[in-house]
C-alpha cells in the first residue's frame, strides 16, 4: 500500500515561558511506494520516531496529512488504520506465551471479523512460521533470546495482516552478530509479505543495507531521500555526508581558489573534476525525486572558504600526490588497509583512509601523500553546509 | 572461605541475639505454655501437660464467638477493600487534574490515629440521648428505621466494624497499587492500543496480570492483618468486647492475659497457637494459589 505524507509537522508545547515549543518534525513530505522497505535514519532526537508514531496514529500531527492509498487517515485512530507496530523493546506481554502474544491482536476483532479459537490459532501459527518461531509457541517471552523475542514481536505485528508495518529501532536491542542476521531476516519477511514497511534506525549501516529507500533526518527536517547508494554517492549536504559511511567521511577545512580546491597550502583537486564526474555518472544514478543541485559554476568561484569531504576510499597513495598527511599508523584489515594520518586542516581525530592492501605503503616514512579520486570528493559551503558543485 | 564464614557469623550475632531473645524464645515459650495445664506465673507451676488448654478454649463460647467475628471480618473486608482500592488506584492513575489532591485525600486515613477515627465513627453511628448519629439521621430522612449500630443487633455492629476496617486499610493498598500501576511500561498500553484492544480487555488481560504480584502481596498481608484485628473493635465497642459479642481472636488472647478474667497464660497461649496455625494455613494456600496465577 502506498503511504503519502504531506507537510507533516509535529510541535510539542514547551513548559512555560522559558521553554519554547519543540518542533520534532518539520514539514515532512514523502511518498512511499507500495511494498517498499523504507528506513528513517537520523541521530537520536531528530524526529524519526515521532514521524513513525504519527504514521501509526499514536501521536496526532500538528499539521499535515497522512494518506494510505490516497485515503486520508490523519484523524483515524491507530486500530482502524491497519498498521502493525514493532516496538523498540518489543513490548511482549510477559505473562502470556508466545502463542497468546501473537493471538492477542486477533482477540480484539469483533462483529463479523470475529475469529474462532481454531482460526486464531492457525493464523498465529502461520505468522510464527513466517518468522520461524513456530517451535517456541508455548514459551514465555523471558525464556526467549533477544532475537527470538524480536521475531515474536514481528509475528504479533503481522498476524492481523496490516497494510503497513512500522518498526521502531527494530535491531537496537540485539548484539552485533544477531543484528546482521536479523536485518537480513527482516528484509526476507518484508519481501515475502510484500507489506509496505517503514523502520526507524540511528544506525546508518543498518538502514543502508536493507532499505529500498532511506530518509535522512536531522532536527526534524528531512535532509535527503533516496536509494541508499545514491544518498551515499551524492550527499546533499555536509550532515548527510558525515552521517553515512563507516569509517566516516574525512572533512577538511579548505577553500576554493581559481577553480581549484585548496586544503592547507596545496591545491588538491580541480573543480572541473567535480562537475565532469557529475556529468558522466548522471545516468548511473537516477535521483529519486530529490531536489536538483544548487552548485555554482566553476568560473564564478573566487576565494571561498569551504568544507572538503573525502570518503575514506577516495584516496590513492601517490608519492607526488598533492595532499600530504603525517602518517600515524596502519591498520591491516586483510582485504584492505586503513591508514591513519593527520593533517592540520582536518576536522576531527584522525584521517582514516582505506587503500588496497597491495598499494605498498611505506610505513617507515613519517609522511604519506595522496591523490584524490573523482566522485569521492565533495565540497560544501562553509556556512550552510550545502553541497557545492556536481550535485546530481 | 572458612575465615569469611566466621566473619559472616560474627556480623550476624547482634541481630541473632535480638531475634533469639525477643522472637524465638517467646515462640517456644508460648508453645510450652499452651501445653501446660493451668500454668501459674507466680509459682511457676502447672498441673500437668497435654492438650487440655486447646480443648478448653475450643469449648469456650467467647472463643468461638471471637473466631466467628474474626472470620467474618476477614472474609468481608479483605476482598472488598482490595477490589475498592484497585478501582480507586486505577481511577487515580487515569486522571490528570487534581490527582495529587485526591491522592492526599485517599491517604489521610493512614496517618490518622485509630482512636480519632473511632471518634468520628461514633459521631456517625452512635446513639446518644441527644442524637441518633448521622447515619440514622440519614436513614430517617429516607423514612428508614432507627438502628443502634454500636449497642444494637449483631449484624449492625459487624457492619460498622467491617466498614471501619475497610476504611482504615484502604489508603495503604491504594498507595501501593498506584505505584504498581505507574510502573507498568506504557509501551504495553501503546501496543494494545495499536491492536485496537478495548479498555476492559486491557485491564483484565494486561494491567491486572502486570500488577498481580502487588495484588497478591496485598491480599496476603490483608489476610494476616485482618486475622490480627483487635484495636479497631476496641475503638468502636470499648474494652469489654466479650459483652458486646464483638471480640476477636487477638482480643480474646489479650483478655485471657490481662483482661477482666485475666491471668490465664495457658489459654492465651493455646489461642495464640491456634491463630498462628490458621494464618499459616491461609498464607500457604494463598501462596500456592498465587504461584499458579501470578506472573514473573
Amino acid at each position: 500500500m502506498k503511504v503519502t505524507i504531506k507537510n507533516l509537522t509535529k510541535r510539542f508545547p514547551g513548559r512555560g515561558r522559558k521553554d519554547p515549543e519543540t518542533v520534532a518534525v518539520n514539514d515532512f513530505d514523502f511518498e512511499i511506494p507500495s511494498g517498499e522497505l523504507v528506513g528513517l535514519l537520523g541521530p537520536s532526537g531528530c524526529g524519526k520516531s515521532t514521524t513513525l508514531l504519527m504514521i501509526c496514529g499514536l501521536l496526532t500531527p500538528t499539521e499535515g496529512k497522512i494518506l494510505f492509498d490516497g485515503e486520508d487517515v490523519t484523524d483515524v485512530p491507530p486500530e482502524d488504520r491497519g498498521v502493525g507496530l514493532v516496538f523498540q523493546n518489543y513490548a511482549l506481554y510477559p505473562h502470556m506465551t508466545v502463542e497468546q502474544n501473537i493471538m492477542f491482536p486477533l482477540g480484539n476483532l469483533r462483529g463479523q471479523d470475529k475469529l474462532s479459537k481454531e482460526e486464531m490459532k492457525s493464523r498465529a501459527l502461520e505468522a510464527a512460521k513466517l518468522v520461524q518461531i513456530d517451535s517456541l509457541m508455548d514459551r514465555r517471552p523471558k525464556e526467549l533470546s533477544g532475537g527470538q523475542q524480536q521475531r515474536v514481536a514481528i509475528a504479533r505485528a503481522l498476524v492481523k495482516m496490516p497494510r503497513v508495518l512500522l518498526m521502531d529501532e527494530p535491531l537496537s536491542n540485539l548484539d552485533a552478530r544477531l543484528r546482521l542476521q536479523t536485518r537480513v531476516e527482516i528484509r526476507r519477511i518484508q519481501r515475502e509479505t510484500g507489506i509496505t514497511t517503514i523502520f526507524v534506525t540511528h544506525d546508518q549501516e543498518e538502514a543502508m543495507s536493507i532499505s529500498d529507500t532511506i530518509v535522512v533526518m536531522e532536527a526534524g527536517v528531512v535532509q535527503q531521500i533516496g536509494k541508499p547508494q545514491d544518498v551515499y554517492d551524492d550527499p546533499h549536504n555536509l550532515f548527510v555526508a558525515k552521517f553515512l559511511g563507516t569509517p566516516p567521511i574525512n572533512v577538511f577545512e579548505g577553500s576554493l581558489k581559481g577553480g581549484k580546491v585548496v586544503i592547507g597550502q596545496s591545491e588538491v583537486f580541480d573543480i572541473a573534476d567535480l562537475e565532469a564526474d557529475a556529468g558522466t555518472d548522471d545516468e548511473r544514478f537516477r535521483s529519486g525525486g530529490v531536489k536538483k543541485g544548487s552548485g555554482r559554476k566553476a568560473s564564478e568561484a573566487g576565494d571561498i572558504p569551504v568544507w572538503v569531504g573525502i570518503r575514506p576510499e577516495g584516496f590513492y597513495i601517490d608519492e607526488n600526490g598533492p595532499l600530504a598527511c603525517r602518517l600515524k599508523g596502519v591498520e591491516v584489515m586483510g582485504r584492505d588497509v586503513t591508514i591513519v594520518s593527520e593533517h592540520p586542516s582536518f576536522q576531527g581525530e584522525a584521517i582514516r583512509t582505506i587503500v588496497d592492501a597491495q598499494s605498498g605503503i611505506d610505513t617507515t616514512k613519517s609522511e604519506v601523500r595522496y591523490r584524490l579520486r573523482p566522485g569521492k570528493v565533495f565540497v560544501f559551503a562553509k556556512d550552510s553546509g550545502e553541497r557545492l558543485y556536481g550535485e546530481k | 572461605m572458612e575465615k569469611n564464614n566466621a566473619k559472616a557469623w560474627l556480623y550476624l550475632i547482634p541481630a541473632g541475639i535480638f531475634l533469639a531473645v525477643f522472637m524465638i524464645y517467646p515462640l517456644i515459650d508460648v508453645f510450652v505454655y499452651s501445653m501446660e495445664e493451668s500454668y501459674n506465673f507466680a509459682s511457676q507451676t502447672s498441673r500437668g501437660t497435654g492438650l487440655f488448654n486447646f480443648s478448653y478454649i475450643l469449648h469456650d463460647t467467647y472463643f468461638l464467638q471471637a473466631v466467628k467475628n474474626t472470620a467474618l471480618c476477614v472474609i468481608i473486608t479483605v476482598p472488598i477493600s482490595t477490589v475498592l482500592s484497585l478501582l480507586i488506584a486505577f481511577g487515580l492513575s487515569s486522571i490528570k487534574p487534581l490527582r495529587n489532591l485526591f491522592q492526599t485525600v485517599f491517604f489521610l486515613p493512614y496517618v490518622t490515629n485509630t482512636l480519632a477515627v473511632g471518634l468520628v465513627f461514633m459521631i456517625l453511628f452512635k446513639k446518644t440521648p441527644y442524637t441518633d448519629g448521622m447515619v440514622n439521621l440519614l436513614l430517617h430522612f429516607f423514612h428508614g428505621p432507627s438502628i443502634d449500630f454500636i449497642d444494637g443487633p449483631y449484624w449492625a455492629k459487624m457492619m460498622v466494624l467491617c466498614i471501619y476496617v475497610i476504611w482504615i486499610v484502604m489508603p495503604f493498598k491504594i498507595l501501593i497499587l498506584t505505584s504498581a500501576l505507574a510502573s507498568v511500561d506504557q509501551n504495553y498500553y501503546n501496543a494494545a492500543k495499536v491492536d485496537g484492544t478495548r479498555g476492559w480487555r486491557i485491564f483484565v488481560r494486561i494491567t491486572l496480570p502486570m500488577i498481580s504480584p502487588t495484588v497478591f502481596y496485598l491480599i496476603i498481608t490483608g489476610f494476616i492483618g485482618a486475622f490480627k484485628e483487635y484495636s479497631d473493635a476496641v475503638a468502636l465497642f470499648g474494652t469489654d468486647l466479650n459483652a458486646a459479642k464483638m471480640n476477636t481472636i487477638v482480643g480474646y488472647i489479650y483478655d485471657m492475659l490481662y483482661g477482666n478474667g485475666g491471668g490465664y497464660p495457658s489459654y492465651a497461649s493455646a489461642a495464640a497457637i491456634l491463630l498462628f496455625a490458621i494464618i499459616l494455613t491461609i498464607t500457604v494456600i494463598n501462596l500456592m494459589f498465587s504461584r499458579r496465577h501470578v506472573y514473573y
